[in-house]
């Protein structure tokens, strides 16, 4: 019961994040203690979403991506993921490969990079499927970067800062 | 299945025999042509012999004829010239009147009949003597020089003849004068004979005086009368008046014949017998005298008789010759019927060869060909038997193969019909089935190597291709490995699976952990992050357990399993027990049976099992909804079942979902917000049936989802009291059901 317990609580904590409403709050209602030394740098915070279908995972993603800089924006899975990055237009976004829904992570990837729109967004897939084959298939869709879980908090912001 | 018959074409008619010689080949070769051959070439052969031994026959009669004519020329041209030079000797009388002893000598001598006409004993002269001059006759031959002469025989007869002369004078002639020939008949005869005819007259046959008793010989005598006056008379009485004495010559024959002849009388015989017919016996055979004696054995003999008229006396000359004296003309009618008769034998031997290779050659083929057929009838079954496809192409060509037989199998695996490809090349059977492959895979269909063959289908199939050339054929083999790559693939998918589901909770174990090593981190963040890794690691050491013991079952079946019999209804309320939380509002109702559900089953993987099935129908469920455990004892396939049923009223599944719920890893709600390994119900499932069970779902969409567990219900174990009743473990507390007990 405990789990369960605590699964709706992650689920309900996360959940105003997916909703239009919760994006506006996480544009505005941020991490001032950290942001405002970053707006006070950069004219504007690099924009992260994470699209990927565990709670736990978002909430390491996200807890990773506060030690810096960064806007970061959660979808749950690959169809509200394509809505919010049409909305937000990301500067990044991470992908995990396999999710629940119509449109898994590489489905997700190769719409972004085919939007003309979408052209500075860059993409770093994050699976935990970690054969050739598999980073194949993510180059193929035209990610920037390829994170086979578990991967280390520390290589993940690495990564990033490489693309951006 | 088909082939194509390459032999029908073959053996179609034999070509026709050169030309109209067919008939007389085939006749040949029939059994009895041999034995027909043979007897006709041996009457050939027989008709050739009789001809050519009939031939050299009348050949050797007319040589034994043409040798009786030359002998009898030979005699009677001899005796004409003894004729002759008597009448010589006459004529020297005629011409002289009287001749001296001395004349006489000198006209033999001067004839040299020993030299010149060997085979006469000499010449001689006998002088007639009237009884009144007997006396006188005797003293003047006495004066002569004969001592102690005298006409022989003595004695008194009215008339006397006397051999006067007898040249050459040997002892034996010596012997002969003095003679009277007039006192034997057989003479006297003769010299009448000549007297009164005044011609030669020749004498039977005698004995001369002048055989001593060694070597004695027949004899004869030839004699010319001498008249006075040296011309013969014309009448016989003046003859007889006139008639001074003879001139005369004595044989002996086997010397004259021996002289007339010489040795020339080998390969003649014959015989000379004294008057008209050759009835009398004969005085002179030439087989007596010769060395050579003609076998008369058997042979047939060739005889003839002919007269042969000597000075007035007739003989007869039977020449006897056998097929032996032509024996030297028969060997080649001889060698005809040998060499014939080993012709007819070799010709028959070779044709009776020839017929037999020939009918051996038949049985060896009708033998081949019912092999050929038995190997054919075994082959067809075990390829029509065989679960793989097979090709064969035989050779028709420089590199030129052509598909004469495909089996059943390749019908069914590549979907055509048998005569579909049958009579086509290779290169053509190649394109047909490259059509059937899948697009993805470069690889043609009849490669010469090992390889793998997908066919798109549907359905796909894996084939293992091998081929194996020898010769004259190419056989290809294809063997459907469709299921064993699936099973391949389950195998991987199931690897790569267990490592996906154990990365995601790691993954939050790693990130969270390494985070956690920073210091600077807020301790609201802290608690939040070690509760998520905990709760992470704790689904690791879930699916961990889960995939040991699904490799235990796997591995070991029900091996393992501790089996003992117990109540059932104690295994449903531990498990009850076990999922309630203190802190928590019941939501577990259970409607024990009345009836104790004794199984006899493992209770350890039973209780893992009911727990499984809570555990899950409470995580699929609203957090208010209530789960309820039914028991009963259900009659099923002639048997008694214990069964428990745990139904929730959670989200349930589709019957797409419903149909893949007891895969291993199939999450009814796969988005992770319901921590599970997917491995549960499968584990379950194995479990129960391994236990002789039954495992069974029924759920819909949104309205939740039932398990049943039946097991097979047993006898109470003997040696325990009989339990308590379940219905009354608890005390009656919630709805719905009345007998339902709240946990």
């Amino acid at each position: 019961m405990a789990l369960v317990g605590t699964q709706s609580a992650e689920l309900a904590t996360s959940r105003p994040l997916d909703g239009c409403n919760a994006t506006q709050a996480g544009a505005y209602s941020g991490r001032i203690p950290n942001h405002a030394t970053a707006v006070a740098k950069v004219p504007a915070m690099k924009r992260i979403l994470i699209v990927e279908d565990q709670p736990d995972i978002r909430e390491l993603v996200r807890m990773t991506l506060e030690m810096e800089d960064f806007e970061v924006h959660e979808a749950e899975n690959g169809d509200i993921g394509l809505q919010m990055a049409a909305r937000l237009a990301p500067d990044l976004m991470l992908l995990d490969v396999m999710m629940p829904g119509s449109i898994d992570g590489l489905g997700v990837c190769e719409r972004i990079k085919s939007d003309a729109a979408r052209k500075r967004t860059k993409v770093v897939m994050l699976s935990a499927r970690s054969q050739e084959a598999d980073r194949q298939a993510g180059r193929k869709a035209g990610a920037d970067a390829y994170l086979s879980k578990p991967f280390s908090p520390r290589q993940l912001l690495d990564v990033i800062s490489r693309i951006l | 299945m088909e082939v194509i018959e390459h032999h029908r074409q073959a053996s179609a008619a034999p070509p026709p025999a050169a030309g109209g010689l067919g008939w007389l080949d085939s006749w040949l070769q029939r059994p009895g042509a041999a034995t027909i051959i043979l007897v006709v070439s041996l009457a050939l052969t027989c008709l050739a012999w009789m001809a050519a031994r009939h031939f050299a026959q009348d050949e050797a009669r007319q040589r034994f004829e043409r040798r009786g004519d030359e002998v009898q020329a030979r005699i009677q041209s001899r005796m004409a010239s003894y004729e002759a030079l008597l009448r010589g000797g006459m004529a020297l009388f005629s011409a002289s009147g009287e001749v001296s002893h001395e004349q006489w000598r000198r006209y033999v001598q001067t004839v040299q009949p020993e030299k010149r006409y060997p085979g006469i004993q000499g010449f001689g002269v006998s002088r007639l003597v009237q009884p009144k001059d007997l006396q006188a006759h005797q003293l003047a031959q006495r004066a002569e020089g004969y001592r102690g002469y005298q006409v022989r025989p003595a004695g008194v007869r009215d008339l006397y003849s006397a051999i006067v002369y007898l040249e050459p004078l040997d002892l034996r002639n010596l012997r002969a004068i003095g003679f009277d020939m007039l006192s034997e008949p057989t003479r006297r005869a003769a010299m009448e004979r000549a007297r009164d005819s005044g011609e030669a007259a020749l004498s039977g046959i005698v004995t001369l005086v002048q055989e001593d008793g060694k070597n004695v010989q027949k004899g004869f005598l030839l004699y010319v009368p001498v008249y006075q006056g040296g011309v013969v008379p014309d009448k016989p009485s003046a003859r007889r008046e006139r008639l001074q004495g003879w001139v005369y010559a004595p044989f002996r024959v086997a010397d004259l014949m021996h002289g007339i002849l010489g040795d020339d009388v080998g390969h003649i015989a014959f015989a000379l017998h004294d008057g008209a017919t050759g009835s009398g016996p004969a005085f002179y055979d030439s087989a007596s005298a010769s060395a050579v004696r003609p076998t008369r054995a058997s042979m047939q003999v060739f005889e003839r008789d002919v007269p042969l008229l000597l000075a007035g006396r007739q003989w007869t000359v039977r020449y006897t010759g056998s097929e032996a004296d032509s024996a030297a003309d028969t060997w080649q009618s001889n060698l005809v019927a040998v060499a014939g008769v080993s012709i007819d034998l070799l010709l028959y031997w070779s044709i009776a060869q020839l017929a037999r290779r020939k009918r051996h050659v038949e049985q060896e083929v009708v033998l081949r060909t019912a092999e050929a057929d038995r190997r054919t009838a075994w082959l067809d079954a075990v390829s029509d038997l065989s679960p793989n496809a097979t090709l064969v192409f035989d050779r028709s060509g420089q590199d030129l193969y052509r598909l004469v037989f495909s089996n059943a199998t390749f019908s069914q695996l590549f979907e055509m019909r048998p005569d579909d490809l049958l009579g086509l090349s290779e290169e053509a059977v190649n394109e047909w089935l490259s059509g059937l492959v899948k697009d993805d895979t470069a690889e043609p269909a009849l490669a010469r190597s090992e390889g793998t063959v997908v066919l798109a289908g549907p359905p796909v199939r894996v084939l293992e291709r091998r081929m194996r050339e020898s010769g004259l054929q190419r056989v290809y083999y294809f063997r459907d490995t469709t299921r064993e790559s699936e099973v391949e693939r389950l195998k991987t998918q199931f690897l790569t699976t267990a490592a996906h589901e154990l990365r995601t909770p790691l993954a939050s174990v790693y990130g969270f952990s390494e985070l956690l090593m920073n210091e600077k981190i807020d301790p609201v963040k802290r608690q939040r992050a070690v509760t998520i890794v905990h709760r992470q690691a704790g689904v690791l050491k879930h699916l961990v357990d889960e995939l040991l013991d699904l490799a235990r079952l796997d591995s070991r079946r029900d091996s393992d399993f501790h089996l003992s019999v117990f109540n059932l209804h104690h295994s449903v309320r531990e498990a009850v027990e076990t999922v309630r939380r203190p802190d928590q509002a019941p939501r577990v109702l259970s409607a024990p049976c009345e009836q104790p559900l004794w199984v006899r089953a493992d209770k350890t993987k039973l209780r893992q099992v009911l727990l499984n099935l809570l555990s899950n129908a409470l995580k699929y469920s609203p957090e208010e909804a209530i789960v309820t455990v039914g028991e009963s004892v259900v009659h099923l396939e002639g048997r008694e079942w214990a069964r428990v049923v745990v139904t929730d009223q959670g989200i349930g599944m589709s019957e797409a979902e419903l149909a893949r719920a007891t895969e291993r890893f199939f999450r009814a709600d796969p988005s992770g917000h319901i921590p599970g390994t997917g491995l549960g119900l499968s584990i379950a499932k194995d479990i129960i049936e391994l236990l002789g069970g039954r495992l069974h779902i029924r759920s819909r969409t949104g309205e939740g989802t039932a398990v049943s567990v039946d097991l097979p219900l047993c006898e109470a174990p003997t040696g325990r009291s009989a339990p308590q009743t379940p219905g009354q473990a608890r005390a009656p507390a919630a709805p719905p059901r009345e007998t339902a007990t709240a946990v």
